[in-house]
């Protein structure tokens, strides 16, 4: 297997600068002229954070609610932008998946798999050939043309699973997948498939708080904590260092 | 409604005029994923829009036919225009002023409805203003349509000067395009833009010769004409779908040179802001 990086983090800080008052029309903004430059709060989320991702490898990221997670998901899959000075370096196409993921809640699962599966690289003619795949995997065969709106939680989460795994996309960052999605029996398939993508060579970057999952899944883990890295490695050298961490906040 | 019912409605969509039209185009194209991608959400756009209700497509054509029919009653009834062929005249200013404005009002909104995809997949975001424009013009190409029945029933002089359509289409996307790149961007941080721009649309109205001929005021103050290019636009469209006759060729590629200058200059912006703006989604 070759061992190259795909996700190369260096020096990656992010700080939001938000106004104290935000002006949200142009209104505002000329009633506020003389104190637009003023009045920036500057909140840290992430400092100096360095690890990288090799190709087919399974990464956890863990850390209390509010240490950055999510944003570093963010800065990774580049909806936002790291601080001067930081590098992220990402090869291959990157997928998130959500819970809602890219769905129009007002549009048919077909349209839906179109649409995702368009931007995530298939042409029509691929997409039409695992179309059925994907709906099966998915079991929605009695509600292809049902508008998302009208499909529950767990369908949902089950559609953006399915499509995901039949995608091209080379890494996946996740938010907490296993524990939504699905029953048993679905939640099986998952894993089984979570498992197998990882001789498709696929990178999977995930973020979890159920520390089984960590555990089972990944070859190394992140932690962070308040925006700073405290340990990247061995999952359950981290693991303990993050129980500890807990503990003796508490 | 029960599952059955929505699947059932959701079939009869799917076998619609629309699909009868603009169904077999996708197969038209060559197999770019890009491209592909672009029509589909071009076509589910203009889909959402017009087939939530009943009457669907016949929107896309009451709007224009009842403002016609006002702006004619009264330029006839109470300003007496002496226009000939004033329905026709009108029209094409109606038409071509409405795809601007109902395409850059809606497009204020394009990076915000499509929130749900910029968030969770990489992908080039101008393609999601690419499609909204081509849905603004599929309803357009409708109207146009009924345009040129209504044109052939009032003799109106339709002959090959019609292709000079086709630059005046390509500057009005452009327009289009660029406009709503802009206003899309500026809507993010400002709230209110929609009321200034409402405003400016109001103006554009009045000030483009859609309702009269500006020749008259275009001579004695020859700029406005190059301060606002849907002037001479306008009059290039009559030119081809209704006079018969070769439009000014020197206005017709001053638009488009507007236009593509317009457009490149909102893609350069939306690239340099791109980051910040995706943030205050």
């Amino acid at each position: 297997m070759s061992e190259q990086p795909v996700i190369q983090v260096k020096n990656l800080s992010k700080t939001f600068s938000v106004r104290e008052r935000s002006i949200r029309s142009m209104r505002e903004m000329l009633l506020n002229l003389h104190q637009l430059s003023s009045r920036n709060h500057q909140i840290s989320a992430l400092r100096n954070i360095n690890f990288e991702v090799n190709q087919g490898e399974i990464v956890g990221v863990i850390g209390r609610n509010g240490s950055g997670k999510s944003t570093l998901l963010n800065l990774i899959i580049g909806s936002m932008r790291a601080d001067p000075g930081s590098t992220v370096v990402t090869h291959g196409k990157i997928i998130r998946m959500a819970l809602g993921m890219g769905f129009d809640p007002n549009l048919s699962a077909r349209h839906n798999i179109y649409v995702n599966g368009s931007i995530l690289g298939l042409t029509f003619k691929t997409i039409g050939q695992i179309f059925w795949e994907i709906i099966e995997f998915a079991d929605l065969m009695d509600f292809v043309d049902t508008p998302i709106k009208y499909y529950s939680t767990g369908m949902r989460s089950r559609l953006a699973f399915s499509i995901a795994v039949h995608a091209e996309a080379d890494i996946f960052l996740m938010d907490e997948i296993f524990s939504s999605v699905g029953d048993a029996d679905f939640q099986a398939k998952s894993k089984k498939v979570f498992e197998e993508s990882f001789l498709n060579k696929r990178t999977i970057l995930f973020v979890s708080h159920s520390m089984r999952n960590i555990e089972e899944f990944s070859d190394r883990v992140l932690l962070i904590d308040k925006g700073d890295q405290i340990a990247f490695g061995e999952p359950k050298e981290v693991i303990a260092e993050y129980l500890d961490r807990i503990k003796n906040k508490n | 409604m029960t599952v059955e019912e929505v699947n059932a409605q959701a079939r009869k969509e799917d076998k619609s005029l629309f699909k009868l039209i603009f169904g077999k185009v996708a197969l038209l194209l060559p197999e770019n994923n890009r491209l592909e991608r672009i029509w589909k959400i071009a076509q589910i756009d203009f889909k959402k829009r017009y087939y939530n209700d009943r009457l669907g497509l016949i929107w896309a054509l009451i709007n224009p036919i009842f403002q016609i029919f006002i702006y004619y009653f009264v330029f006839t009834l109470v300003f007496k225009s002496r226009e000939e062929n004033f329905v026709l005249f009108l029209s094409c200013g109606i038409l071509f002023w409405n795809v601007f404005s109902e395409i850059t009002s809606r497009g204020m909104s394009v990076l915000r409805s499509r929130r749900y995809l910029i968030e969770n997949i990489q992908f080039e975001k101008i393609d999601l203003f690419i499609s909204h424009i081509l849905s603004g013009f599929m309803g357009f190409s409708f109207n146009l349509v009924v345009y040129l029945v209504v044109a052939i029933l009032l003799d109106a002089n339709l002959n090959l000067h019609i292709l000079f359509l086709i630059p005046t289409l390509i500057t009005l996307f452009l327009l289009c395009l660029g406009t709503a790149i802009i206003l899309s961007c500026l809507f993010i941080y400002f709230d209110d833009v929609i009321h200034l721009w409402q405003m400016v649309t109001f103006v554009g109205f009045w000030a483009s010769g859609i309702i009269y001929s500006l020749d008259s005021v275009i001579e004695r103050y020859p700029a406005i004409e190059y301060i606002n290019p849907f002037i001479s636009l306008i009059e290039n469209a009559r030119h081809a779908l209704l006079y018969g006759t070769t439009p000014d060729l020197w206005m017709l590629l001053y638009d488009l040179i507007f236009a593509v200058i317009l457009c490149s200059l909102a893609v350069l912006f939306f690239r340099k802001t791109e980051h910040l703006i995706l943030e205050k989604l």
